[in-house]
């Protein structure tokens, strides 16, 4: 039989590569006890991907019965295979590494980790490098006094070895609070960053926050607890992804982003937050893409006539709205399709997530839910509008019912070149 | 398809392409099934298919399955537009998902094959240059190897263990963290 050679073995090496770098770092390094012919892939890999997730105790994928202490251990082993992987590839620098991208967590086991990488930046060429610094307690279980101990330990690890974030590429920070000028200077200390996510993370409560960066290309703010975020100069940002804000004004305004072209912003409306007035809030930029998340709750945009939108909106082609409150009425949408002429694609989820919501009215008050209706007011367009671009309407959580077949029927009252749409029940 | 798009495309979803296997079988395929080859694409656009195109490196038994795996491929990226209904038909579609997952329940079904004809199958996807069935196909090895001692791996794949003693023992100690 044919199966009988090894053909595995007799591959070329770019289809083994392409086999071996598919596998968990762990596999891959057991992989080069198998022959001669496996002992060097660890350094022919051009994209090295070490996760501290590879080395925790398994649990049956069970992430709270991990404990602090085999997340401990679980890093130190994992500082390990950093150290013993990239002085390997130190030694035998014949192939070119594409991209180094690191998972760990904050703890004194992590000096090393980014020691090695710093090493490995002074003697390698390195295409990509990626940071995922974790904490050892997850969001849900922080204390005040945890993330700012996360906070020192991550100023700290700067310190350590600041040319090894000199070269990332990609950084993801959570449950940090760091003192005043701390982002500050991680964004200056980080130069090369095109890629930057901050999950819970800040400078105090209701602290404001400027970032100036001249490469960061895609920013995601996602729980942090700042009173303003202003994007002062960031010439090659394109994509901003912010959700869950605690301000009582604006959370976000915009400076120099001239390539800003995609917006995404979730919020859970509180009867304290302000509702956003896209007209000013996008005043200083041209979007082509913008997603809107409502978490089942309240819709947290003013209805604005076509005058007032038309000058932020002119460049929009893509419209999401995500998680409309079933008990919401969705003709307010249509100020959206009458003020953004360019429109080619509309879509619409409607959906109620039970796990988010908070029916009890007293518990509702207690967390300042909202107590108004979730809908929003619209006048309705004016009869002589037309909308000559939009061609794509989904509509997902469709049902048919009177609410949802009139909608349908008044967007094609408006449109006239739809050629296509579907409506999707999930 | 009569009624889809305008006559240029027409046009090309009527051209066929011949490939000939390396054992001069002949099979006849449309160019957007064949053009999900990046190879026979430039070959395409370079204008040499004429009189059929030569695969020497690809036998028939191996280039039939290619072939099955590039006409649903292709069907499919056409469905997604040829799906459309007009506005006014007001007919609600479930497309995306369903189809979807009849594509997947294709590729898993695909993959249902000996050893050796994976292989053959990664072979010729590489050498055709078939993005979707080289990441498929390589997936399905990486996948059949994961959390196996390497022993297993040997056994599984017949790879005769060349190390001496004291080269493996080595490697053992560099990949200690592998093994705990």
């Amino acid at each position: 039989m044919e199966d009988a050679g090894d053909r595995l073995s007799k591959m070329p090496d770019d289809i083994l590569l392409a086999v071996l770098e598919r596998l968990d770092i762990r596999d891959a390094a057991r992989a080069s006890t198998l022959s001669r012919r496996f002992r060097r892939i660890l350094t022919m890999f051009s994209k090295l991907v070490i996760n501290v997730s590879s080395f925790e105790p398994n649990n049956e994928g069970d992430r709270s019965k991990v404990t602090q202490g085999d997340l401990t251990q679980a890093n130190a082993v994992m500082a390990e295979a950093t150290k013993s992987i990239l002085s390997g590839r130190r030694n035998s620098r014949q192939y070119a590494l594409h991209l180094l991208c690191l998972q760990f967590c904050l703890g004194d086991e992590s000096n090393s980790i980014v020691q090695t990488v710093g090493c490995t930046m002074d003697t390698l060429m390195v295409g990509a490098v990626e940071f995922t610094i974790l904490t050892k307690k997850e969001q849900a279980h922080c204390t005040e006094d945890d993330v700012l101990f996360y906070g020192q330990q991550l100023m700290s690890l700067f310190e350590v070895c600041p040319n090894a974030f000199g070269g990332l590429t990609c950084l993801k920070l959570e449950n940090v609070s760091l003192n005043e000028p701390d982002l500050p200077i991680i964004f200056s200390v980080c130069k090369r960053l095109e890629f930057l996510r901050l999950d819970n993370c800040d400078m105090g409560i209701l602290s404001s926050l400027e970032i100036e960066h001249p490469r960061l290309g895609e920013l995601e703010i996602d729980d942090c607890r700042f009173d303003r975020v202003h994007l002062k100069w960031l010439p090659k940002l394109t994509m901003l992804t912010f959700e869950m804000w605690i301000s009582q004004q604006d959370p976000l305004s915009f400076g120099y982003v001239p390539l800003l072209r995609s917006l995404s912003l979730t919020n859970i409306c509180l009867s304290w937050h302000k509702m956003l007035k896209l007209s000013d809030f996008l005043d200083n930029v041209t979007i082509s893409s913008l997603k809107l998340n409502f978490k089942s709750k309240k819709i947290w945009v003013l209805p604005e006539g076509p005058t007032e939108l038309l000058p932020v909106f002119h460049k929009l082609r893509l419209v999401d709205l995500v998680n409309i409150s079933e008990e919401c009425d969705l003709n307010w949408t249509m100020f959206i399709l009458q003020g953004a002429p360019s429109l080619e694609e509309l879509h619409i989820t409607v959906r109620d997530h039970f796990c988010e919501m908070m029916m009890d009215e007293e518990v509702r008050a207690q967390y300042a839910y909202s107590t108004e209706k979730k809908g929003v007011d619209w006048e309705g367009a004016t009869s002589d509008f037309k909308h000559h671009k939009l061609a794509v309407l989904k509509i997902f959580g469709f049902r048919p019912e009177d609410k949802f077949l009139m909608y349908v029927k008044s967007v094609e009252m408006y449109v006239k070149s739809v050629d296509m749409y579907s409506c999707l029940w999930m | 398809m009569a009624s889809a798009g305008s006559g240029d495309e027409k046009a090309a979803a009527a051209a066929m392409i011949t490939l000939i296997s390396s054992d001069n079988e002949k099979f006849e395929v449309t160019e957007a099934t064949a053009t999900l080859s990046q190879t026979i694409r430039h070959m395409i656009e370079d204008g040499c298919t004429d009189g059929g195109v030569p695969l020497p490196n690809v036998t028939s038994k191996i280039l039939a399955r290619v072939i099955e795996y590039c006409k649903k491929h292709a069907t499919a990226a056409a469905g997604e537009e040829g799906s459309s209904s007009s506005f006014s038909d007001a007919a609600f579609l479930e497309v995306d998902r369903a189809f979807l997952e009849e594509l997947e329940e294709f590729d898993d079904a695909f993959l249902e094959v000996d050893r050796a004809t994976l292989f053959d199958l990664i072979l010729a996807a590489n050498y055709l240059d078939i993005k979707g069935l080289l990441n498929l196909t390589c997936q399905k090895v990486a996948d059949s190897v994961k959390g196996k001692t390497p022993e297993q791996i040997r056994e599984m794949y017949n790879i005769v263990n060349d190390l001496t003693p004291e080269e493996e023992a080595e490697i053992r100690r560099e990949t200690q963290w592998a093994f705990e």
